[in-house]
Formats: structure tokens, sequence, C-alpha cells
């Protein structure tokens, strides 16, 4: 449904999507299932792949057990989302590298999302999932000990990141409508480590620091109507603050030989806010045998986030970024009864990159391209 | 009832025939839930539901009902070089379990998941020189992220159950920057560039284990875990390019271990002795021998036209000793009314150290230390109206004093000067258990 589901109810996915969704969770469910992603993004005539092109989604959600004032009040779910090798992978680039921003090292690391859900009166609801990694920080100490020899001290933290996905939902009694806000607190790695050596008498010291694997703050308003016992309707609209970010790029001290102190600040950069417009529809057809069907598609559009003129022009950076329209079809199988079902969902997304321009005088690139996915996943409810 | 108390003499015997020692996690310290720590950890054959996600994942399917635990922990670590404080970090963080068990006709499978996240970091990663004393094993060993999830089956009297133990290495490229000066005559313009490439590769150590219960009061178990250890590797490289000044490059390059856990095999038993008394013991082989001191591997490379001297050291590698790890817990338990119950536990732990003599160049610090732990328990079999499942509050305290150990060099070996180090670790848990 190309993202359009923050009002829609949602069971461990609401983590991301709307936390407050999650309580009109009916049966406990767990699930697991895998993404693969794959792009024709060219840079001039070169192409330029899809880093770490496959995810593993794992998700759990259940109504907590508890009696009197909060008897059917109180949700709990976990979304994860495993890259197949790795906990992260952080890659900066040098400004001067053609690269589209939107779409590199943004997304190559676990996603770790518990959530807490709350059903109040009046059919509203509240959630809270909390987005949680780590950053990298520390110090690499080298400098002769007492036999003259090189000794390192190492101390690399990895400390906890902790931002926030929060919604407010409102349904109808009868489920025919529903209205969603949701704010998502802007997420990055940060990694600052310091290099310090002292080798005859000569310093040898660098420092780095970078905000990696960036993602805005955003705010979403949703809808949705279920106009026919058989089909749902729902609209998404959103908007990411790209404007406060500083850009992908590494800042660099150094203390060296000979040279004295050098720095390669990154450059200062400016980012579009982006908007966007989400418009999905579920039709839904239960047969006999306690089979169900669902067929779903969508369609989005963003706006770009590159400021490219700008930053080209002051920075000599070429980020490529386009305007973004998706398309996506979707079908759902579910299977069995009162004690236990077992869902199998499939999808399959589009994404097209309008062409954009950037550079100065030579180094002047073009690019745009296609960006898909395809997916599965299996839920068991109980 | 005499084959009950054989039973427990004979382990507790064999146990303390041998000695014992250190390893790297915090749940192998402190415990996993407070009960655990309690028993003095000695919980391979006993550990049932949610406890055994981490202990033996055999014991998760002896549960028939879903199990979840939240546990929190804090450690006052006082530990001294030359009798002064060696400044090693207090380990604190909380402990989240999970059991959930599948019937499959004759047979019961069951998910489990053992969870510990420090306070502080997911992770810390400390190399220290190894001539300067400081303490190798316990300086580090609690602050990671543990993850162990696990799949098991029971079939009557005998389960069976692996997992993994899932950590991460930090490697990759490393920073790559080019610095310079332009056109030096028109004051200079300042020019950089920087890359950075840094991943964290999942590593995963095996984890195996069955139990079998025989007789309604009598339990064996046994586990396998596979080594386990955490690789750095961190290069950062400039070319610098000053026009008519200097061009060379510099290179830092750095390769270590930490968060080393060799591989061990536990062997456990656990007996009901009388209707209110349980005791249970176990004894670990830890392969320390395969470690080689962890000594880190440094390069240093300048080329901008001078030679500074670049001596670099040259240690021998330093093998560690196997060793041999008694546990011994016993835990009273009574009812009191029709669903309340009562319990305290006392555990003993001696652990021999795996470092040998340092009377050479290095001066890795570590000592044999006993544990004294000691715990109550209470279990409720609901919260009135508000929730309507078992639960069970228990609290645990546990002293770890580390026995004085003194280090002299040997002057052909090393002209560096000998220490002492010993200390202690108060820890404090308390856990949370449900059902569900």
């Amino acid at each position: 449904m190309a993202g359009a589901v923050s009002a829609r109810d949602l069971g461990w996915a609401a983590a991301f999507h709307n936390p407050a969704s999650l309580a009109s969770l009916e049966r406990s469910e767990f699930a697991i299932g895998l993404v693969g992603f794959g792009g024709r993004l060219r840079v001039g005539d070169q192409p330029r792949p899809i880093d770490e092109p496959m995810v593993v989604l794992n998700g759990a959600a259940a109504k907590l057990p508890f009696g009197s004032f909060l008897r059917d009040r109180v949700y709990v779910g976990i979304a994860l989302e495993l890259l197949p090798d790795a906990l992260a992978h952080v890659i900066v680039r040098a400004p001067d590298e053609a690269m589209f921003p939107y779409y590199d090292n943004r997304t190559q690391r676990l996603v770790l999302l518990p959530t807490l859900a709350l059903r109040l009166p009046l059919g509203l609801s509240v959630g809270v999932a909390v987005n949680y990694f780590a950053g990298l920080r520390g110090q690499v100490l080298a400098s002769e000990g007492a036999t003259r020899a090189v000794e390192a001290r190492v101390d690399e933290r990895l400390p906890a990141v902790a931002r926030v996905n929060v919604g407010l939902r409102w349904r109808a009694r009868d489920a025919k409508w529903s209205a969603a806000l949701v704010y998502r607190q802007r997420f990055s790695v940060p990694v600052d480590t310091q290099a310090q050596s002292q080798v005859a008498g000569q310093p040898l010291d660098v420092a780095v620091r970078a905000d990696a694997l960036f993602t805005p703050d955003e705010v979403v308003l949703g809808g949705m109507a279920r106009p026919l016992p058989w089909l749902s309707l729902s609209v998404d609209l959103g908007a990411s603050l790209w404007s406060r970010w500083q850009g992908p790029f590494l800042r660099v001290n150094s203390e060296l030989p000979i040279v004295g102190a050098i720095g390669a600040p990154p450059p200062a950069l400016r980012f579009r806010d982006t908007y966007s417009a989400r418009l999905g529809l579920e039709g839904r057809k239960e047969f006999r045998g306690d089979l169900g069907l669902r067929v779903r598609a969508g369609y989005a559009f963003e706006s770009a986030m590159v400021d490219g003129g700008t930053n080209d022009a002051a920075a000599g950076t070429r980020m490529l970024d386009g305007a973004k329209h998706l398309a996506a079809l979707g079908l759902g199988v579910r299977f069995g009864g009162e004690k236990m079902a077992v869902r199998l969902d499939g999808h399959a997304q589009l994404q097209v990159v309008q062409g954009a321009v950037a550079g100065q005088g030579g180094e002047r690139v073009s690019g745009g391209g296609l960006v898909y996915s395809a997916g599965w996943l299996l839920t068991v409810e109980q | 009832m005499r084959a009950r108390f054989g039973a427990i003499a004979l382990a507790a015997g064999l146990a303390l025939l041998s000695t014992g020692n250190a390893r790297g996690d915090a749940f192998d310290r402190f415990g996993f839930g407070a009960r655990a720590e309690a028993l003095g950890g000695a919980m391979v054959a006993e550990a049932s539901g949610v406890e055994a996600a981490f202990y033996n994942p055999a014991g998760v399917p002896r549960t028939e009902r879903v199990q979840a635990l939240l546990g929190y922990g804090y450690g006052f670590t006082r530990l001294r070089l030359d009798g002064q404080d060696a400044r090693v970090t207090s380990p604190h963080g909380t402990t989240l379990g999970l059991a959930v068990p599948i019937e499959l006709g004759a047979l019961r499978a069951a998910f489990g998941l053992a969870l510990y996240l420090p306070d502080q970091y997911l992770a810390r990663i400390q190399v220290t020189p190894p001539l300067q004393p400081h303490f190798v094993i316990l300086g580090n060993e609690a602050q990671r992220l543990i993850v162990q999830p696990s799949l098991s089956l029971r079939w009557r009297w005998l389960s069976v159950g692996a997992g993994v133990t899932v950590l991460a290495d930090a490697l990759g490229n490393g920073v790559q920057f080019d610095v310079g000066l332009q056109d030096p005559g028109d004051g200079g313009k300042q020019v950089g560039r920087g890359t950075l490439d840094v991943a964290l590769p999942l590593r995963v150590a095996p984890v195996v284990g069955a139990q079998a219960q025989p007789l309604p009061w009598l339990r064996f178990g046994v586990m396998w875990r596979g080594k386990l250890d955490l690789r750095v590797k961190l290069d950062v490289a400039a070319h610098v390019d000053v026009a008519g000044a200097v061009q060379g490059d510099a290179l830092i390059s750095l390769a270590a271990v930490d968060h080393y856990m060799p591989q061990q095999l536990t062997l456990g038993l656990a007996a009901d002795l009388l209707p209110s008394l349980t005791a249970t013991a176990q004894l670990t082989w830890l392969d320390w021998s395969a470690f080689d001191g962890g000594i880190p591997e440094l390069k240093l490379r300048l080329a901008f036209g001078i030679t500074p001297s670049l001596p670099t050291e040259d240690l021998a590698a330093l093998r560690f000793h196997d060793v041999w790890q008694p546990r011994l817990g016993v835990e009273w338990h009574r009812r009191v009314g029709p669903d309340i119950g009562l319990a305290a536990r006392l555990g003993l732990s001696y652990q021999r150290s795996p470092v040998p003599d340092q009377i050479g160049a290095t001066s890795f610090a570590d000592n044999d230390t006993v544990l004294v732990a000691t715990g109550a328990g209470i279990e409720l079999p609901s919260l009135g109206a508000l929730l309507a499942r078992p639960l069970r509050l228990d609290l645990a305290f546990g002293w770890h004093e580390l026995l004085p150990r003194g280090v002299v060099k040997d002057p052909a070996l090393s002209p560096g000067r000998g220490f002492t180090s010993d200390g202690r670790i108060l820890h404090l848990s308390a856990s949370l258990g449900f059902t569900f």
C-alpha cells in the first residue's frame, strides 16, 4: 500500500508506521520475512548498485494479560530488521564523489523497535516505539613505552542511541473511519574516534567525526475509510525535515609530523525538507474453510531533498536526488480459525527516481533511475 | 533418600577436587536472573524454562507455559593494583529472557532468548599495553551486549537444545583522508577530503546442551559453548600534500582481540534431596590454553622524508592455563498457604585464574576468586485482579573476593618491577519472572 498505513490496524509493524495502531491487535502474533532490494540507479552512464540488498524482518506483538482497569488496554511488540551478516555497515564517501544521498548507506544497520501502546476511551490510542542502536566513540593512543617500543591503548565504546516514534490514533466505533498522527524522531549513528600517537617526538594525531545512517524528523498525518465491507482506502501525508541535516560527510582534524595541524572539515550543505503523499487500498474476500484473500495496491510521491545547485556551487559536491514516484502491489492469504491462523503476505514495489543534475563545469553529472523491492512475510496468530 | 545424598555428595566431591576460573561475559560472572546468581550459577542441570535460555537451552522446554524474565543487576567493583584503585568500571545492566514452548504431540519444542543490555554501552573495546599492569579478564568482561537465542526439544525425560551467542566485530577499511595546502604563495588554501568504512560483522558461537531427568528428583545436565571473541581492526591512513613543502603518507594500523570467551564444557546435576531442599553442583572446563593473551598488533608508518626510529614490541605469545571451575548451590523452598512460595538460596564457587605467573615482560593481573552468593525469592499466584498470572520476585547478593596475588619478575626476562593485585566485586540483582 506504498506506506499509506498509519491509520490502519497494524500488528508488530506498528512500531515504525504508527505505534498507536498496535492497540488494535486482536491476537498475539509472530512474524518472519525477507525483503530484497535492487536498483537501476545510474550516475552518467555508470550504474550505482544498492548496498546490502537483503534484510530479514522479524516481529512479535501481544496484549498484556492485565485485569481490572487495565484489561484489554496495554499492548507490547517488537520489530527487528536484520542484515544477514552484520549489525551495521557505515560508509562515508568523499564530498566530491557523485552519489545518491537518499539511498546511500542509510539503512545498513540492525533496526530494533520495542513498542508499547495503550488503548484509551473514546476510540483513542497512543503508542511509543524506541528506535535503539549504538554509536561508535573512543580513542586509540599510541606512544613509546618504557622499552621505547610503541604501545597502544584503545578505548572504543558503542554507546546506546535511542530515539522515539510516537503515535496517536482515533478509530470510530464501527471501525469504518480512523485517523492518525505520527512523529518519528531523527536518528543517526554518531562516529567519533581519535587516534593520537607520539613517535620519536613527532605527533601523529587524527580525529574523525560523522553522523552516519541518518533519518530525519518526520511527521505523518493519516486517514482510513472503509466505504464497503470488502474495501478500505487510506491516505498518508508526510513531511521529512531534511533541512536539519548537516550532510553525510566526514570531519577530519589532524596533527602530522612536519605538516602540523591540518583539518578536512565537511562542506557546509543545505538540504530541502521533503513532502510526501501516499494512497493505498485493500480489498478482502473471505472464503469457506477459514480461508481469506487480501489484494493491495498503492501509490506514493515524495519530493527531492537535495538542493543541488546551492551545494554544488558552494561546496563542490555532486549529490543527486530527484522526485520519487512509487507504485506497489501486494497479495495476502490467511488460513486458520479461532485457535490459530497463518498469514502469508507478498509485495512488490517500484520506485522511479526522476532525473537530476549535479556538479559544476566539467564535473557535472546526471543521474536517476529505478529502485525496486519485493518480499514476503509469514505471520502466525494465536 | 540415601541415594539422593550420595548423588549430591559425589558431585560436590568431584567439584571440590578441582579448581577453576574466569571467563568473559556478565551472565557467567554475575548470573542470568537473581535466582541463578544466588545459586552460584550452578544451573546447567537445574535451569528450566526462561532461566535455561542462557544456562542450558535443553532446559527451556521444561516449562509448559510462556515465561518471561526481567532483571537488573548492579556491581560495586573494588579492584586494586599495588594497593591502589585499578579504576575498573562497575558493571550494571538489564537482563531480559523469554521462553516459548510449543506442544508437538509427544514432543515439546521451545524457543528461548537471553539478553543482557549494559547501561553504559552495547560494547566497550579496551586494549591496554601488555607491559602495564592491568586486569586482563575482569577489566572489561561485563561491558558488552549478550544475545543468545536457542531452540530445543523435549521427549519424556530427555531434552536437547542448541543456540548461538551473538557478537559483532569492529572491522572495515578504516579512515582514509587527503589533506594539504594549495597555492602556498597565496597564503595557502587548506583542502581536505575524508572517507570512512566501518563494519560490525556478526560472529556467533554455538551452544549445545542436554538435560535428562531419569528420576523425578534427579536431573543431569551437560552443555558445550564454542569460543567467541571480538576482533578490532582499525586503519587510519593520511595522504598529505603540501605543495612545495612535504608530501607523503602516515598510517596507523591496529588489530586486537577483546572479550575473549574460551570454549567450555559443563557437567552438572541437581537433586531434590528433601521435598523442601534442592542441591545443585556443576563442573566447567574452560579452554583458556587456546588463548595467547590477546597482545595487540600496532603498526605505524611515516613516509614524509623523515625516518624516525620506531622500535616495535616483540612479545612472545603468552599461553593461559586451562581451568576447571566448580559451582555449588542449595535452595530451600516452602509453600506458605495454598499458593505463596518462599525460597532461600546459597551458592559457592572457587574460580582459579587461567593467567600464568607474569615473570616476563607482560603484566596481566588476574586472581583466584572465591564467590559466596545468597538470595531469596517469593512466588505469588497473581497480583489480585490486576494480573491473573503467576509472578516470582527474586533477590540476590554475590561477593566475589579476589585472593591476593603477588608478581615477582625474573630479572633475566624483564627489567620491569613486580606488582600485587587483589580486591572484590559486590553484586546485587533483582529479577521478576512472569508466567503466561
